[in-house]
């Protein structure tokens, strides 16, 4: 719904001018010991509510709100139970039609959003010598695809996301993922080699340095539970490009090898092969990080020996 | 080759229209501003993580 209707210019005009929106993790909310006791309570009201008034609407012969975790719901300011839908019939023009509906039936007049709209994968808090990296994965189609973005060079490019917004812009392929890390002064310094380098001086990080980075390297699947995943083979070697005074540059080098599965609780063959390319600058006498970006280089996502998916996944340091 | 890279595959405006939605931080919040304002309210529910809490943006849903 992602990609579809939550991407639709109509539908976010809509919600912003009329409603109060909010999204809700249903897994997170019911599985979490750590989830917030009010607003688990609030989360089963609603479902509380829709049972009250499936029960009124069998009564009266009428047609049955759907329920479930994987929906989209309409209440009334009073919390009513409105209207409801199902993500896979919850495409833009059914969606437009039950916000309409609601508008209509309870009179709302336009106005601005009440909340105002801010990124909804914002930079995590952090210590001031902490290193904050933002990942994006997504999946890539051949630069000669009908859905490939014209705009990007290579083999293998993101899909054209002027596709997104539309009733059959639901694939799980079609957004990229993102997320966030942060690395503690501790773990980032063991990127760093032990002594002064020269030019063209190679060195290993560390493999549990090397496992934090690697092990959020997979695509957009239903699965990120990390302890999950796997890694087979990881490695990230270091190499000095140019060294002026304290300030080095790096290649890195690196390789994965890691068993994802797509969805939680099913085990499955799905792999990750990649390699992994990217430059870091650094201070050796600080130390300090500078810059540091990485991405993989014909990454895989599948089963060996079956049809493959390529997904490429890119990290930047972000201040 | 990687700068490049890293930057053709940053996530582009087209991909994050979600952003230009005024989501409520939560259900508590979006429940009493609802009612407040006298909104409808829209609640959009899908199953994400067990680990990680509002993390919309690396869920398929």
């Amino acid at each position: 719904m992602r990609a579809s209707s939550l991407s639709n210019k109509k539908v976010i005009e809509l919600l912003n001018a009329h409603f109060l929106p909010v999204y809700v993790d249903s897994t997170y909310l019911q599985a979490n010991a750590d989830t917030d006791t009010v607003e688990l309570a609030a989360y089963r009201d609603l479902f509380a509510e829709l049972n009250r008034a499936n029960e009124q609407r069998r009564k009266a012969g009428e047609r049955r709100l759907s329920t479930g975790t994987v929906h989209a719901y309409v209440f009334a300011p009073d919390g009513r139970a409105l209207d409801s839908r199902h993500v896979a019939h919850a495409g833009p023009a059914s969606v437009i039609e039950m916000l309409e509906g609601a508008v209509t039936t309870l009179k709302v007049a336009a106005g601005k959003p009440i909340v105002a709209p801010s990124s909804q994968s914002p930079r995590p808090d952090c210590a001031d010598d902490a290193l904050t990296l933002h990942l994006t994965a997504r999946y890539l189609v051949p630069s000669n695809s009908s859905e490939a973005r014209q705009d990007v060079k290579g083999e293998f490019v993101p899909l054209d996301a002027s596709r997104l917004g539309g009733e059959r812009s639901g694939q799980w392929s079609a957004l990229p993922s993102e997320d966030w890390y942060v690395l503690e002064r501790q773990e980032w310094s063991r990127l760093l080699p032990n002594a002064r380098v020269a030019v063209g001086d190679s060195w290993e990080v560390d493999l549990k340095v090397a496992e934090t980075l690697l092990t959020r390297f997979y695509p957009t699947t239903e699965l990120n539970d990390l302890n999950k995943n796997r890694l087979d083979e990881r490695s990230l070697k270091l190499t000095a490009l140019s060294v002026e005074k304290d300030r080095v540059c790096a290649r890195i080098d690196g390789r994965l090898k890691m068993k994802h599965p797509f969805y939680p609780g099913r085990d499955d063959n799905n792999f990750v092969n990649a390699t992994i390319i990217g430059l870091i600058e650094f201070d050796s006498a600080k130390p300090h990080i500078h810059s540091l970006q990485i991405a993989t280089d014909g990454a895989t996502y599948g089963v060996n020996g079956k049809r493959l998916q390529q997904f490429g996944v890119a990290v930047r340091n972000v201040r | 080759m990687v700068k490049q890279r890293v930057q053709d595959w940053q996530p582009t405006k087209d991909e994050r229209l979600l952003d230009q939605i005024g989501w409520a931080s939560d259900l508590v919040k979006a429940k009493r501003l609802a009612k407040k304002h006298k909104r409808p309210l829209f609640v959009f529910t899908y199953n994400g993580s067990t680990t990680r809490a509002h993390a919309i943006a690396l869920q398929r849903c």
